[in-house]
Order: structure tokens, then sequence, then C-alpha cells
């Protein structure tokens, strides 16, 4: 009776690892032969390629502002004679998607690359700068809306200017929204009429004018007073940024 | 001990995997095209120099027992004696600029007890004669006297200076070599002057001053 049971059990157990084994096989065989097979492949390819963004900042070689043995100078007289201390420049852009892609972009001073002389600092330096419509970005116009140019800014007086890209001494900005941009631009420079020019020595004998130097010699007296030559150097910075969304753009449109 | 160093371990290096994330994600948000253009080349401005020098003898005019004399006189004795006073007045610039200058006159006060009304006064330039400022056909040429006071730059001095000359040397970018003007001032006695009932020496001293203030360019 009791062999009989195990025999039982172990055809049930020879039963079951056939079973499984076959339903294994089936279901490999099955997938290698199914009886109906379609597979489609597309044509047509779906295809992102970013756009392109171009642009660039033309100051020629030999076209910055580059003036020696400069003396102080009223305005009217600094824009009487501008052509002979001016700066042309050219900001370009090729944008590959008209419309659907705005560039924002702001020229302006950079600050590290301020280089001041002794005395002749920021607050001695006068600048303007005019699109190519004549446009005063930067200057006094004579009058609202006037294209007028009558006097300069010191550049100390803008070194609160800012916006989204230049912190300071911003001169201007502008939206981009064409295809293809190019703006010209002119930036004039010149010492403010406020300048002393300095000395080079500091003797100060109280009988003489404040730094005349005296010298005796062959039963002569000389007096002397000679003046320091300084050097204000700095740089135009470009930055470029492209906008987002209509809530940048509307911001920098303000 | 350890096991809980391990877990701080795994926190702060989850919080900084989680920040460059946040950081990464934000950066390409935000910076799909952004670019940045410095000038090539800086601009830039150097500023001119000037020197004036003035040179004066040591020794200054000082004519003993002068006596009253007509121009002719004076000029031709004076001269002759090297009884005048010679000076130099040197400018010099670089670049484009004109430097104006005064030369003028200031009576030594307390020692001075010649009334002006009677000294002449006469400069030549480059050895040419000059006209002196404040002139005309109806005062009498070179009277002390008849001199401007008001200094038309050298406003600082306030001490009865008289101007006698006032000119300017230009410079221009291809030029700065300095210039150098001579001249040469001789002082004497109007023939107007009366000697009567003279008991007491009057003397008149003054000094000779150069006076330059460049303004800016205004045209």
């Amino acid at each position: 009776m009791e062999n009989n049971i195990n025999d039982d059990n172990n055809k049930k157990t020879l039963i079951l690892s056939i079973l499984g084994i076959l339903v294994l096989i089936i279901a490999v065989v099955g997938v290698s032969f199914a009886m109906y097979k379609f597979t489609g492949t597309g044509t047509q390819e779906n295809v992102i390629t970013t756009g392109t963004v171009n642009m660039s900042f033309d100051n020629e070689e030999g076209n910055n502002i580059s003036l020696t043995n400069e003396y102080p100078m009223t305005d009217e007289y600094a824009i009487q004679s501008k052509d002979t201390h001016k700066s042309e420049f050219t900001i370009t852009a090729n944008l590959s998607v008209e419309s659907s892609v705005a560039i924002a972009y702001s020229i302006g001073i950079d600050d590290q690359n301020i280089e001041e002389g002794e005395t002749l600092k920021k607050e001695y330096i006068k600048i303007a700068l005019l699109d190519d419509d004549n446009n005063i970005l930067v200057g006094t116009p004579n009058g609202l809306d006037s294209q007028e140019l009558t006097g300069g800014t010191l550049i100390s007086e803008l070194e609160s200017q800012q916006d989204n890209l230049i912190n300071k001494y911003m001169l201007a900005h502008k939206l981009i929204t064409g295809s293809n941009t190019s703006d010209k631009y002119t930036l004039y420079a010149w010492v403010a009429d406020t300048y002393n020019l300095p000395t080079g020595n500091d003797n100060k004998d109280s009988t003489l004018d404040e730094n005349v130097i005296k010298t005796e010699e062959d039963d002569k007296t000389k007096q002397e007073k000679t003046t320091k030559s300084e050097t204000f150097k700095f740089k135009l910075i470009v930055k470029a940024k492209q906008l987002l969304d209509e809530e940048e753009y509307e911001e920098y449109q303000q | 001990m350890e096991i809980k160093e391990n877990g701080q371990k795994k926190l702060l290096l989850s919080i900084l995997g989680v920040a460059i994330l946040v950081i990464a994600v934000i950066g390409i948000s935000f910076a799909i095209y952004q670019t940045t253009f410095d000038q090539a080349t800086a601009n830039s401005i150097k500023t001119g120099t000037i020197t004036v020098s003035y040179t004066e003898p040591s020794n200054a005019i000082d004519i003993e027992d002068a006596m009253p004399m007509s121009e002719k006189t004076a000029l031709e004795t004076l001269k002759t004696s090297n009884k005048t006073f010679d000076f130099t007045v040197t400018t010099k610039a670089s670049g484009e600029l004109t430097v104006p200058y005064e030369i003028s006159i200031t009576k030594v006060s307390g020692s001075s007890t010649l009334d002006e009304q009677y000294v002449r006064v006469y400069l030549e330039k480059n050895n040419g004669p000059v006209t002196l400022i404040g002139e005309n056909a109806v005062q009498k040429e070179g009277l002390y006297s008849n001199l401007i006071s008001n200094l038309k730059d050298s406003t600082k001095r306030q001490d009865g200076t008289k101007l006698l000359y006032s000119t300017s040397d230009t410079f221009d970018s291809e030029n700065s070599t300095a210039i150098n003007t001579t001249y040469k001032l001789i002082m004497w006695l109007d023939e107007n002057y009366q000697m009567d009932n003279e008991t007491q020496t009057k003397t008149y001293k003054a000094k000779v001053n150069v006076d330059s203030a460049v303004t800016p360019i205004a045209q």
C-alpha cells in the first residue's frame, strides 16, 4: 500500500516536470516561430537641429582711441574736434532662427580694465556714445530727443548705470530679434576741463609758487614748473544673452 | 559611533549630489547662449606736459644818482652801461597747445619813495621794442603810472602789480621744442621830474614777475 503511494507521487512529479519543460519549449519556440509577424520601420526621421547664434564685436585694430599729448578741454571744443578722438565699433549678430529667438546685448566699460593715472581718474574722463543713427546713448543732448551732442558724461557718473548683464558703467543695451543685425557705434573720449595737470615735483618753497623749482647758476636765478604726464586707459565690454521666455523679453524691453 | 559617522557622510554626499544636479539643471536652463566680448585694445588717453620757466639775473637794476632823461638818452646810456634787467622766459609743451604768459612788475612797498608817475619803463623782446599794456596815444609811453594793474590771468596778484606785457607761445604736434624768449627791461627817471629843493634821495624798487595760466582748450 505504502509503495503504491510513493509510486503515485513520483509519477506526479515526473508529469509536472515534463509539463514544465513543454511549456518552456512552447514559449520559446512559439516566439521564434510565430505564425504571423509584422515589423514596421519608420521612414521619416524626426530631427532636432540646434539653431546657431553668431555674434561678434568688431573693433578694428588701430580704431580704438589712442591719444597722446592731450590737455583738458571744454565739451564744446571736444565735440567740435570730436573726429580726432573717436573709436568706431560694430556689433553683429547672425541668428539662424528669426522671430523665435531674441538676444539682448549690453555695452559697458569693464571695471577690471580701467587703468587710472595717479590723478587722471575716471572723474576726469568724459565720454559720449552714439549709434549709427546719431542717437545719443551716452552724453548730453541739446534738449529732449535732440541728436545734437553738446556734452560728454564723466565715466565716474556711469558707475551706477546697470542692467541685467552689466552691473557697472553700462553704456547702452539693445534687443536683437532679426536674423542678421549689424549695429555700428561711435565712442568719443576726452579729458574734462575740470582736470588740473599735476606737477612732477613736490618741492614746496613757501617763498615760491606751489611746486616751482628754484635753481641758481651763473649769477642767474631760474624758477621752473613742469607738469607731469598721466595716462588713463579703459576697455569696452559687450555681454550678450539669449532670452528664454516672454517674461524675460518684456523685462528687457522696458 | 562609526555607523553614525557613515550615515552623516552619506547624507552630506547626497545633499552635494542634489545640489550639483540642481546647479547643472539651472545652469543649462539659463545659459543657452551667453557670451562676453572684451575690446582687444584699450582706449588710451595720455596727457601732455607743459614747462614754463623764468630766469632772471641775480643783480637787478640799480641806478644810483639817477637824473631825469629823455627816452632816447636813457636807452642809449643805460644799454651801453649794462644797466638793464635782462631776463628769459622759456616755454615748452608737448602736442598742440598755446601757452600764454604775462610779464608784470610789482613795486616793493616800503622802500619805494619816488612817485611812480616819474618812473619810465621800457621793454624789449628778442631785441625789439614791445608795446606795453596800458599805453595809448594820449598817455605818455612807458610811464609806470599808466600801466594797468588788473592782470588778465594772474588775478592772484593783488599787491599793486602792474601788467607790462602779455603774450603766448604756440606749439603743434610736430614741434615741441622749447621756446626761449629774452626780454630787456629798462627803467629810468622821467625827463619831467623836477629836482628842485630835493634834500633827500628818493628810490623806486620793483620786481618783475612772469605768470602763466593755461586754461582748458576751448577753441
